[in-house]
């Protein structure tokens, strides 16, 4: 049930509440209680009255004006012992500066309260600086589903906290001291620890490619003498970006990567060949940093007409904060490129379009197909978040190999991009992806769905 | 983790674990076990081997033969200090009777296996006629996943009574009871329920009541004018019917009552004051369970009417989610969206592109919004009834564009419908979730 809130000026402490919401809230027999709002509670008094609506709140202005409570928000209640808590209260963390919470940002940040009707409550927009640490305030922007718009404002500390911007090390731990795991995007993690981390799980071990950190060029050679090719890649890059591939052709060994030198050329395919080990060596030590990049096992993956393709699934947590698929996009890379990545002028498809016409599967072959990787990327979101992430949306990207096994390629964890529903125009992809991280905020902040509550 | 398991010809009433398997499993090593299969259980001495790298379950052959299960099937197992839960063991209640299991239809009922990979144990099709309630388990035909192509997948066999039952048909009481008596309240969807008992248990809650067209039973010519004159419009129709059989449409104006059949328009008719009470009179003793409901002007396109059909469904989470929708136009001018009888079916996306100026945006909205009050009736209905996991709900809009809850369809709905709008993904999902429900209501 949702609620208004109605401002009373004649009395300094009152909570007033309908009978007919009073008894589905259970607070027929309370006389004092305390309302809570984010960071900030206050002793009430509880009135019963059929003097307003059963869907009203009437909340003595004294008491909002101490709880800075906007008003325009729909709130939802939880009763937990005394306190009467008025939610969810959610915070989106979106700059480090105050002045980067720019107009456009903040049109941009409406998409993620299309769906506010399954949210509710007070969802603000705020950054670092508009944070006040003495007072535990924040100046921020709270949204308003009559007009659809940002209101700016002044804001007791929410309950959960959605992150989409970097933050320095000593803000994070400030915080996770205020806000404790109820903030996601909690951690990155990059490629070595993602290995790391999952190659101990059998259901997913014999997904994973085989990795090793890099240290020096020999560790190069033992996986060119092993499998005949490798690809090294930057630990935390994206986009494909710096990655290489290594390959040995008769005497001679191979280096395809990516022009990154500003100018014309820039990010266009480039191959290498070189007779001597030593100056394939100086390549290396060249251009690899120790333990900043990985050495991974080349997979023969699926290729439609010389492209490479590989599979984003977006994954996200729902309002109950289970894990849930939201869907899936096939992309193809540039012919002859080591990557599959649409930024380097690859296409995309829908995932079970592009699982039917380049392995000519029936419907029903789709589907179990489909289902075996939903689950499996489900399996390795589960496992991550046992690791200890706190993540509301995860990019998973899969590919096959010719036999059809599944092969974990990466797991993108910084804000994975909804748009790539829109590089297939699939709209309702693109709203459902956008909107999920409020349903799961919602969960964090204690208002997970009462099932057939009144 | 699915497991194989092995048999002892050695030892008699002995289970034998991996000793990996006790360390992660036990606080202090038991000397005896419950091994269970569905609902059928035994005590067992249990020993551990050492030194195996792998996960390793023996059993002996008498404690094997006791439990019925398949020695060739990937098991799930649940292993707690007191109990070894091997299974899921899914038993799938599709027919009256054994000789109604085809082979034809066992071969349609493969689309139930789609998901069959995370599902694991023994999933078996039966029959009422196949449960031995004496004996304590049942006849039917389980999937074999392993089978060759040219071989049917389902084999047939003795097995012990679920862990949990998926039932498309009626189920007497005396049945039921002495089902449940053995597995719990892990039969769904039961019990079933029909339009009169949803209005009674729905219109109690506030939250689900707005979303729902006014019912009652039409029992006195009082009735018809009570509802009438609250509601301009009204339907009349058969408790307990589907599909729009034996609707009646009744429009109150200027004192006189415009009636229309559904399927007979030729019938149609106008009565006024008396005329209208001596029709109802004759309707009553004609159809003694019948009921009269809150007409909604529902959203049209081109004079037909436009419904959606949502399935909600429950899955591995346990927890309601729509598995698709479907919209259904009427025949042009019929008081009801019958699609079959000269209408057709779209997606919800195209009905809504068409029948009103909406965007993208706000048509998925209006989607999401739909779902949400579909979960909260779903919800709402769990309280009501013992266990329920797939429902496929009546839901239309009016012209105003509010949403309303016409029918809940809990017996057994029509999977098939998604095929009608092409979308055999959707198909197959409809067809496979409730089976993964049934392995969480199992407990896997």
């Amino acid at each position: 049930m949702r609620f208004f809130i109605i401002p009373d000026f004649e009395n300094k402490s009152t909570l007033v509440i309908h009978p007919e919401a009073a008894r589905l809230l259970g607070l027929e027999k309370k006389r004092l209680g305390i309302l809570r709002f984010g960071s900030r509670a206050c002793k009430i008094e509880v009135v019963i009255s059929k003097q307003l609506a059963p869907d009203e709140l009437q909340v003595a202005n004294k008491v909002i004006e101490y709880l800075h409570l906007p008003l325009s928000s729909h709130y939802e209640v939880r009763v937990n012992g005394n306190e009467i808590i008025l939610g969810p209260f959610i915070g989106i963390l979106s700059e480090i500066k105050e002045e980067n919470i720019t107009p456009h940002q903040l049109k941009v940040m409406l998409k993620y309260l299309h769906y506010y009707h399954q949210v509710n409550g007070a969802i603000i927009a705020f950054s670092l600086e508009g944070m006040n640490r003495e007072e535990q305030l924040i100046k921020g922007y709270c949204y308003d589903p009559v007009e659809n718009e940002w209101k700016a404002g002044t804001y007791p500390y929410p309950v959960a906290i959605f992150r989409r911007t970097a933050v320095s090390k000593k803000w994070m731990k400030y915080l996770v001291s205020v806000f404790g795991d109820k903030i996601f995007n909690s951690d990155y993690f990059n490629k070595w620890e993602m290995y790391e981390w999952l190659e101990v799980y059998p259901q997913i071990s014999k997904h994973l490619p085989q990795t090793i950190l890099y240290k020096r060029p020999e560790d190069i050679h033992t996986f060119l003498q092993k499998y005949g090719k490798a690809y090294i890649k930057p630990l935390a890059s994206r986009m494909g970006i710096g990655v290489m591939q290594v390959s040995t052709r008769g005497n001679e060994y191979v280096l395809k990567f990516r022009d990154k030198n500003e100018g014309p050329e820039k990010g266009k395919s480039r191959t290498m060949e070189f007779l001597e080990i030593n100056k394939l060596n100086g390549v290396f030590q060249n251009r690899l940093v120790q333990e900043e990049y990985i050495i991974q096992q080349p997979i023969d993956i699926l290729k439609h007409n010389d492209s490479v393709i590989d599979f984003r699934l977006i994954m996200q947590r729902n309002e109950f904060g289970h894990w849930f698929f939201v869907g899936m996009v096939a992309r193809f890379g540039v012919k002859g490129s080591v990557v599959s990545n649409i930024s380097t002028g690859g296409q995309a498809m829908r995932g079970e379009e592009a699982l039917q016409k380049i392995l000519l599967l029936s419907e029903k072959g789709v589907f179990v197909l489909k289902d075996k990787m939903v689950n499996f990327a489900t399996t390795v979101c589960e496992r991550l978040g046992e690791c200890g992430v706190n993540c509301g949306d995860l990019g998973v990207d899969l590919a096959l190999d010719k036999e059809g096994h599944i092969w974990l390629i990466e797991v993108n964890n910084r804000f994975p991009d909804p748009t790539i529903a829109l590089d297939i125009d699939d709209q309702a992809m693109y709203y459902a992806a956008k909107t999920a991280p409020m349903l799961y905020a919602k969960k964090l902040a204690g208002f997970s769905p009462q099932r057939g509550e009144n | 983790m699915a497991y194989c398991l092995e048999i002892d010809t050695q030892l008699k009433n002995t289970v034998t674990l991996s000793e990996n398997l006790a360390a992660r499993h036990f606080r202090t090593v038991p000397q005896r076990i419950v091994v269970r299969s569905g609902a059928r259980q035994c005590e067992a001495r249990v020993i551990f081997k050492e030194g195996l790298e792998k996960d390793y379950i023996k059993l002996s052959r008498d404690i094997f033969e006791y439990l019925l299960l398949p020695l060739e099937l990937p098991y799930d197992i649940v292993l707690e200090q007191e109990e070894l839960n091997i299974g899921p063991v899914i038993g799938l209640l599709l027919h009256n009777k054994d000789e109604k299991i085809t082979p034809e239809r066992l071969k349609k009922h493969l689309d139930f296996t789609l998901q069959y990979p995370v599902i694991n144990g023994l999933l078996y099709i039966f029959s009422t006629e196949g449960i031995d309630m004496k004996n304590r388990t049942i006849h039917g035909y389980y999937f074999d996943p392993c089978a060759k192509e040219r071989d049917t997948p389902w084999k047939a066999g003795i097995f012990p009574y679920p862990h949990a039952i998926y039932r498309r048909i009626g189920l007497k009481d005396d049945i039921y009871q002495s089902l449940t008596k053995e597995i719990g309240n892990k039969i769904f969807n039961y019990p079933w329920f029909g339009k009169k008992q949803m209005w009674d248990w729905l219109s109690q809650f506030d939250s689900v009541r707005k979303y729902l067209p006014e019912t009652r039973p039409l029992k006195t010519v009082s009735d018809f004018w009570e509802m009438i004159r609250k509601y301009p419009q009204v339907y009349i129709k058969p408790a307990a019917g589907t599909k729009g059989f034996g609707v009646i449409k009744v429009v109150l104006k200027e004192n006189t009552c415009f009636v229309e059949f559904n399927k007979k328009e030729a019938e149609n008719t106008a009565f006024a004051g008396k005329e209208a009470a001596e029709f109802i009179e004759r309707l009553l003793v004609e159809h003694p369970n019948y009921l009269i409901q809150q007409s909604i002007d529902l959203l049209s396109y081109k004079e037909r009417k436009i419904d959606f059909r949502f399935i909600m469904q429950k899955d591995h989470t346990k927890e309601w989610q729509c598995s698709g929708i479907i919209a259904r136009f009427g025949k042009k001018g019929s008081i009801a969206t019958n699609f079959q009888r000269a209408g057709y079916t779209r997606t919800f996306a195209k009905a809504l592109k068409k029948a009103t100026k909406f965007k993208y945006k706000e048509i998925y909205k209006k989607e999401q919004e739909m779902i949400q009050v579909c979960k909260k009736i779903a919800y709402a209905l769990d309280k009501m009834g013992n266990c329920y996991g797939d429902f496929g709900m009546d839901v239309a809009l009016d012209q105003e564009l509010n949403i309303w809850v016409i029918e809940v369809n809990n017996r057994r709905h029509e999977h098939r419908l998604p095929l009608y709008i092409h979308d055999e993904q959707m198909y197959y999902k409809v067809k496979s979730n409730p089976v993964r429900y049934a392995k969480s209501l199992a407990g896997f």
